[in-house]
Parts: C-alpha cells; sequence; structure tokens
C-alpha cells in the first residue's frame, strides 16, 4: 500500500508537471504568435545594424524568389535587417511609393529591380540626396549613367539562348522570341532579342519569325506561345526571357502536341521547369544567378554605405541547363 | 512501535499538500487562462495606437492646410493639438533596426511621421514669415509624406490582419491541446492529492484499527492477543502502548488469580479426598465392628475344633486349626491398629504355613527379620495383602518353582518390610496403573483381595505420609514391593 501509494502519486506528480509544462508551452507559443502577428512584432527579434528596404516586382518568375534567396542570405553577414516589399508587375507606381517611403523614412539602403526602361539613374540621385544608398537590380542594365547596378547581361543570355538553337536546328531553324514583360521599346531594340538575333545571323536560312513581349500577368508566356505557333505554323523554336513564360510556352507546346518538334530555350530554374527539362518539352534553360545577384547587391549596398564608391554596373554570368547531355 | 511525528503535524501536513496541490492547480488554471485572454488582446493591443496616429496626421493635414489657406489660429491651434498627439503617439513606435518586418514597419511610420512633422512646421514657420513658395513646397512635401504615411498604415493593418488571422488559426489549433493540459494537470493534481490523502489516512486509521481490535479482543476477553507491531503518529503510538501496558497488567493480574483459584481448587479436593478417606475408614471400622461379633463365635468354635482334634489324636488338624484360628483373631481385629513388625510377621509366618499346607512343594516361602526392626510399629495386615498377590498374581500360572520371600531389614531409621516374587511381574504400565488411585486397585478389591492401594494407603494415613510403598517390577522376573516405614523417633 505503501510503496503504491507513493509510485502512483509520483506518476500523478509526473502527469501534473508535464501537462503544466506543455501548457504552459502552447499558451507562450500562442502568445508569442499573437504578439508577433500585432504591430509589436516579436520581442524577441535580433538587433540589426541597417535597415535595407528591397523593392521587387510580385512575380512568380524563380529569377525574383532566387534574388531574394541571395538578399537573405547575405543580410545576416552585413549586419542588415531585411524588409521586403513587393508590387504588382502592372503597378510601378507601387515601387515608387515605395521607394518614396524608403527615402523620406529614411532607410539605410534600397534594392530596387530596374526594367531597361527606368530611371535608375533619377532614384540613385534622390536616395543619395536623402543619404540613402540606392542598388539597383535586374535582368538588363537601364539606359544611362548607372552608380550601383547589378544583373545579368541579356545581350550575352539571348546570344547563348540563339547559339543553342542554331546548334540544334542550324538553318532550318525558325525562332519565336518572347520577350519579358516590363520593358519598353520595340522589341528588336531588346539586348535579349539582339543576342539572339547575332547568333541566328551566323547560319544562313535562319531567322526570328516572331519577337513578342510579354505581359505582366501569369498566363501571358502561354498565351503568346499559343499565338505564336497559330500564327507562325513554321516556327520550330521558342526562346524565352524568363521562367514564367517558359512554362507557358512548354503548356501551349504540350497543348498543340508539339512536344519534341518545337524547340524550347528557356530561362531561369523552378522545380516544374525542370521537370520540363527532364521530359524534353524544354530542350534547355539559361539559368541566370540571380541568388548570387541578391548576395552582391547586398554586398554593394554594405561598400557603399560604409563609404566606398558605387560598382557601377555589374553583370554575372550565367549558366545552361539542358534535358538531355547530347543537345 | 514506532513513533512517526504528531497526529495533529500529520494532519496538518495533508492539508497543507493539498491545498498546496489543488491551489497550484487551480491559480495556474487561472493564470493560463488569463495569459491565453491576454494574448488575444496583443493581436488588438496597438491598433488603436494606428487609429490614433491616422486620425492625428489627418486632423494635422486638414488643419495644416486651413492654416496655410486662412492663418486661421483656431486652425493652427488644432494643428498643434494633432500634431502633438501625433508626436506624442510616434514615440511609442519602434525606432531600432530589428530583424522583424513589423518592427521595420514602425520604423518607417515613425520616420515618416517625423517627416511630415518637420515639413509641416517648417510650413507653419515659413508661412508665419511670409515665405510662401517655402511654405507651399513644404506643405505638399507633407502631404505627400501623409500619403506614404496612409501607404505604410494599411500596409500594417494589412500585415497586421495576415499575421492575425494566421496566429488566431494557429491558437485555434492549440486550444484543443491547451484545454486538455488543462484539464489534464487538474486531474493529474487531483490524483496525486488524493493518492497522497489516502496514504497519510491509511496510515492514521491502519493503526486506530488495530488498536480498535485489539480492544474488541480484549472486551471477548482476550487477553492473549498482543498488540501488532506499529508504525503510528505519537499520539496514537502513546495511546497504543498504554493500551499494551493496561492489557498486560490485566492479563497479570487474571493469571494470579487463576492460579489461585487451582491452588484453592487443589485444597479443597485434597481436603474432599481426606474426608472420603474418613467415611472409607469409618466403613473399614464398621465392616470389622460388624465382623468382629461372628469372629469371636468362629474363634471359639474353631478352639474347640482344635480341643477336639487333639482328643481324637489329630495333631496336624489341631495344628491347622490351631494356626487357622490364630491367623483368623490377628486378621479379624482393627486394620487401623499399630502392631510390632515382630506381631506382623508372627501372623504372617501362620498365613504362611497355610499356603504350604495348600500348595505344598509348588512354591517355596522364606521369611529373613532383622532383629532390629521386629520391636517397630508398623500398620497392622501389611504383610499378608502383599504375600497374598504375589501367589494370587505373581505365581499363579507357574505350576512350581515359584517363590516367594518375606524380609524385614533396617534402613537407616526406616523399617522396610519387602515381599519379593518371581512370578510373571509387570510392566511399567501396569506398575504405574496400580500405584494410580482407583482402577486396578479396585479390580483387586473386587478379586478378594485387599490389594495394594489398600496397603499404601493405611501406610500413608498411619505414618501421616511419611512412609511409603514402592513396587519394583519386570515382565517375567517377578515383582517386588517394599514397604518403609519410617522409625518412632524419627515421628516424634
Amino acid at each position: 500500500m505503501n510503496k503504491l501509494a507513493w509510485i502512483l502519486a509520483a506518476f500523478f506528480g509526473s502527469v501534473f508537471l508535464g501537462a503544466t509544462l506543455l501548457n504552459a508551452g502552447l499558451i507562450g507559443e500562442s502568445r508569442n504568435a499573437l504578439a508577433a502577428a500585432g504591430i509589436s512584432g516579436s520581442e524577441r527579434a535580433p538587433h540589426a545594424r541597417l535597415h535595407l528596404l528591397v523593392i521587387v516586382p510580385d512575380s512568380e518568375d524563380s529569377y525574383f524568389s532566387h534574388l531574394l534567396e541571395g538578399i537573405a542570405a547575405a543580410a545576416p553577414e552585413a549586419g542588415a535587417a531585411v524588409q521586403i516589399e513587393r508590387y504588382p508587375g502592372s503597378s510601378p507606381e507601387e515601387a515608387e511609393r515605395w521607394f518614396d517611403i524608403g527615402v523620406r523614412s529614411p532607410v539605410d539602403g534600397i534594392v530596387m529591380y530596374a526594367s531597361r526602361g527606368d530611371d535608375v539613374a533619377g532614384h540613385a540621385s534622390l536616395a543619395e540626396a536623402a543619404g540613402v544608398v540606392f542598388v539597383a537590380v535586374g535582368k538588363e542594365a537601364p539606359w544611362g549613367v548607372l552608380p550601383c547596378f547589378i544583373g545579368s547581361a541579356p545581350l550575352f543570355h539571348g546570344f547563348e539562348g540563339g547559339r543553342i538553337i542554331t546548334g540544334l536546328l542550324a538553318q532550318r531553324a525558325r525562332i519565336g522570341v518572347i520577350l519579358p514583360a516590363g520593358g519598353s521599346g520595340s522589341p528588336e531594340e531588346d539586348s535579349l532579342y539582339k543576342g539572339v538575333a547575332a547568333a541566328v545571323a551566323t547560319y544562313r536560312g535562319a531567322r526570328i519569325v516572331d519577337a513578342v513581349r510579354a505581359l505582366p500577368d501569369i498566363f501571358s508566356g502561354e498565351a503568346i506561345a499559343m499565338a505564336l505557333l497559330e500564327e507562325n505554323p513554321g516556327i520550330n523554336a521558342i526562346f524565352c526571357a524568363t521562367s514564367r513564360d517558359t512554362l507557358g510556352a512548354a503548356q501551349a507546346v504540350l497543348d498543340r502536341g508539339l512536344a519534341g518538334k518545337v524547340a524550347i530555350i528557356g530561362a531561369d530554374e523552378t522545380p516544374e521547369l525542370v521537370r520540363h527539362l527532364e521530359g524534353g518539352v524544354v530542350t534547355a534553360s539559361i539559368v541566370r544567378d540571380s541568388r548570387r545577384i541578391g548576395v552582391e547587391a547586398v554586398r554593394a549596398f554594405v561598400s557603399i554605405h560604409e563609404g566606398y564608391p558605387p560598382p557601377g554596373v555589374l553583370e554575372l554570368d550565367f549558366t545552361v541547363r539542358s534535358g538531355s547531355p547530347a543537345e | 512501535m514506532r513513533r512517526r511525528g504528531s497526529l495533529r503535524g500529520k494532519m496538518l501536513a495533508i492539508t497543507v499538500f493539498l491545498l498546496a496541490v489543488v491551489g497550484t492547480a487551480t491559480l495556474y488554471t487561472g493564470f493560463a487562462t488569463a495569459q491565453l485572454a491576454g494574448s488575444l488582446g496583443l493581436l488588438f493591443q496597438r491598433n488603436q495606437l494606428i487609429e490614433d496616429i491616422r486620425t492625428a496626421l489627418a486632423g494635422s493635414a486638414i488643419a495644416l492646410g486651413g492654416y496655410l489657406s486662412s492663418r486661421s489660429e483656431a486652425n493652427l491651434a488644432a494643428f498643434r493639438q494633432n500634431s502633438g498627439i501625433l508626436r506624442e503617439r510616434a514615440r511609442i513606435l519602434n525606432r531600432s533596426v530589428r530583424v522583424d518586418e513589423a518592427l521595420l514597419l514602425q520604423r518607417e511610420l515613425a520616420g515618416l511621421v517625423d517627416r511630415f512633422l518637420s515639413d509641416a512646421d517648417a510650413a507653419v514657420e515659413a508661412k508665419s514669415r511670409r515665405y510662401m513658395e517655402t511654405s507651399s513646397e513644404r506643405y505638399e512635401s507633407a502631404l505627400r509624406t501623409a500619403e506614404l504615411v496612409r501607404t505604410i498604415i494599411e500596409r500594417i493593418e494589412r500585415r497586421n490582419l495576415s499575421a492575425s488571422i494566421d496566429a488566431y488559426t494557429g491558437l485555434d489549433a492549440r486550444i484543443g491541446a491547451i484545454v486538455a493540459t488543462n484539464a489534464a494537470l487538474v486531474v493529474a493534481a487531483i490524483l496525486m492529492a488524493f493518492t497522497v490523502f489516502v496514504r497519510f489516512t491509511w496510515a492514521i486509521t491502519v493503526p486506530l484499527s488495530t488498536l480498535a481490535d485489539s480492544a474488541r479482543a480484549i472486551a471477548r476477553g482476550d487477553y492473549d492477543r498482543e498488540l501488532p507491531s506499529l508504525e503510528a503518529a505519537e499520539e496514537i503510538a502513546t495511546t497504543a502502548a498504554a493500551f499494551e501496558n493496561m492489557r498486560r497488567s490485566v492479563r497479570a493480574a487474571f493469571e494470579e488469580l487463576k492460579s489461585k483459584a487451582e491452588i484453592e481448587r487443589r485444597l479443597i479436593e485434597e481436603e474432599l479426598q481426606l474426608v472420603d478417606m474418613d467415611r472409607k475408614l469409618k466403613d473399614a471400622e464398621l465392616l470389622a465392628l460388624q465382623a468382629q461379633i461372628n469372629p469371636h463365635f468362629l474363634y471359639n468354635t474353631l478352639s474347640a475344633g482344635m480341643q477336639l482334634a487333639l482328643a481324637e489324636g489329630a495333631d496336624r488338624t489341631a495344628d491347622f486349626i490351631e494356626k487357622l484360628g490364630g491367623f483368623i483373631r490377628y486378621a479379624l481385629r482393627s486394620p487401623s491398629r499399630s502392631v510390632s513388625v515382630a506381631d506382623e510377621i508372627g501372623c504372617l509366618e501362620r498365613y504362611v504355613w497355610l499356603l504350604r499346607l495348600r500348595f505344598g512343594e509348588r512354591f517355596t516361602f522364606s521369611i529373613e527379620a532383622d532383629p532390629a526392626v521386629l520391636g517397630m510399629e508398623t500398620p497392622a495386615l501389611v504383610l499378608q495383602p502383599l504375600v497374598e498377590n504375589a501367589v494370587t498374581h505373581g505365581l499363579h500360572t507357574r505350576e512350581s518353582g515359584g517363590s516367594v520371600r518375606i524380609s524385614a531389614r533396617r534402613e537407616g531409621a526406616a523399617a522396610l518390610l519387602e515381599v519379593s516374587d518371581t512370578g510373571v511381574g509387570m510392566d511399567a504400565k501396569t506398575v504405574s496403573g496400580l500405584l494410580e488411585e482407583g482402577g486396578a486397585v479396585e479390580r483387586q478389591v473386587s478379586e478378594g483381595g485387599i490389594g495394594l492401594r489398600n496397603v499404601i494407603r493405611r501406610v500413608t494415613l498411619a505414618t501421616a505420609g511419611r512412609g511409603s510403598v514402592r513396587l519394583v517390577s519386570r515382565p517375567g522376573e517377578g515383582t517386588t514391593v517394599t514397604v518403609v516405614l519410617p522409625s518412632g523417633e524419627e515421628e516424634t
């Protein structure tokens, strides 16, 4: 009786203690979650040295997700707390509003996505006036004098795409080009187009049949590819400048039963795109190292903040991912 | 009996423990509920702050516009009031750089409010100095900043709404587990308290129950039941020890009473035995008296027979009648009288003469008497029954060769009268049976002899218990009966 009573008491005591601790843990977890949800934020959030505002389009393109990954990875080392603001691709004025917030509040630095026609120099000038470091990132360096732009080289990107296509199809190549949304000017003025054209020019008979600029919406790539294939039945290769447009083109090719008959040269790398590469729907993908662009953007921000001169335009290299080694 | 603290202390400890456990569980449950309620409040804790900023900002902007367009003092006062509120509220916002989106948004909001106030104050200042262009520029800047503040507030509220929904969904998912663990801890606390309560109650009541059992046993008269060893509280242990002492005392008193009663019973028994002996003696004396009437006639008749035998020249018959008459005259006198050993031997010689006449050469008899004992006293007729027993029971199965030896000798101050035979003998059980009261003795009497027991009784009575009769016998080797008679000197 005596021993059993103590064993039972110890057991129930342990249950009591365990349940109390578990309960306290659950309540603490709920409190933290609720506290973090409010505007007061998490009390346990670590302090940082610099406030970096990142303004990018709200896009499905893996280019941006990898870009943000790179920024997030480099931020702790730089002692930066990153605030990411996404704006709809169709609403560039919102990007401007966030830029203005960053300048007026002010933050320590702004990393902003810039398209070819954007007034990056003007942004840089305003930011500098407010004592805010400004770093532009993008796929193609905008015109004008740029104190700090980090991106890929679209001319080489396009040239590599054209080279792959002509390598496959030679003079038979009939190419449809889907240029990225957001650009300005005629397609022929786009660096990507120019790169493809330069590569195609080396094969007599090979040619670009049509070039269309994509729209910001998610189905734009598929719609454009479908239109290209309908209007130009002779097209046997499609060059896409973004992962989103590549997936759209792949879907259009599959829908029309042209998989394997129409070569798709895509851009960047997402799990779905890789699946299409492995399935042979997409012939190859030119992967821009947007993650590295993000890392370099943070490094440039810190460097400028510490008083070093801006690096100017920094265009990073790309890699080609193909569906089969033979290609 | 092990003493383990006081009963009061134990009960106090149990009560404190139970209250502590149940109180802790209750308090914790209340605390947890308050924490949960407080957590929900956190969701909306600073919404009021945002609302205040929004309102004060709008009020400031309107008042500023009013003042700049009309220079109205009322608008200026309204601006001052609202900008004061705005400044005060903005002071609460986070201004440090933290790795947390909400805190970074707060920091931006704080910066924008500062910028708004700076532009607004500058616009007022420029207006007061009539720098209209500057005033207008700063006013426009302030309006733009106000617009951005609204953007950021919207962003904060969107984020809050989304995060709050997520947090509330998480809380909703956890609420079941929180309630379950709350219930579990309360149940576990109750069970733990109950177990400890039962344990202590048991520890207190078991010794009491044992004590009650012992009390009941004593009430039934069972004073031999000892109180088992108990581990009890001090008060119970003291009570139990006192109880055990009481039981032992009562038991000792009863033992003493019992012992006295036994002694009394024995005394009464012995007294009754003496009364019975006295009665038997008197009966025997009466019988003897009754028999003395006829013996005189018998003796006189035998004397006449002897005279007749002598007259007719039948000397042997005359001897027989003389010996028989002499033996009868000795035997018919009071058996409780004392005689000399010489008289007892003389009687026995006559009896042996008669036996020799009866058995001829079949048995041999010898009589040896130490002269030193012939003068000593002995109860009458103690040897004759022994010789008769020797012949009747010891030698009766022998056709010839049996012998009976009678001796009288002195041993120290005592006279030893001994009858030995070479008969069948007896086993130890029979011997002890003969020496006991009743049994074989009665059987002997019924068989016609006076019997060994009669001899023992008469020797005991005659010597006041100082004399004794010893019986030594072995099967097939014969029997020796020795009458030990103390000397008269010793008696005196």
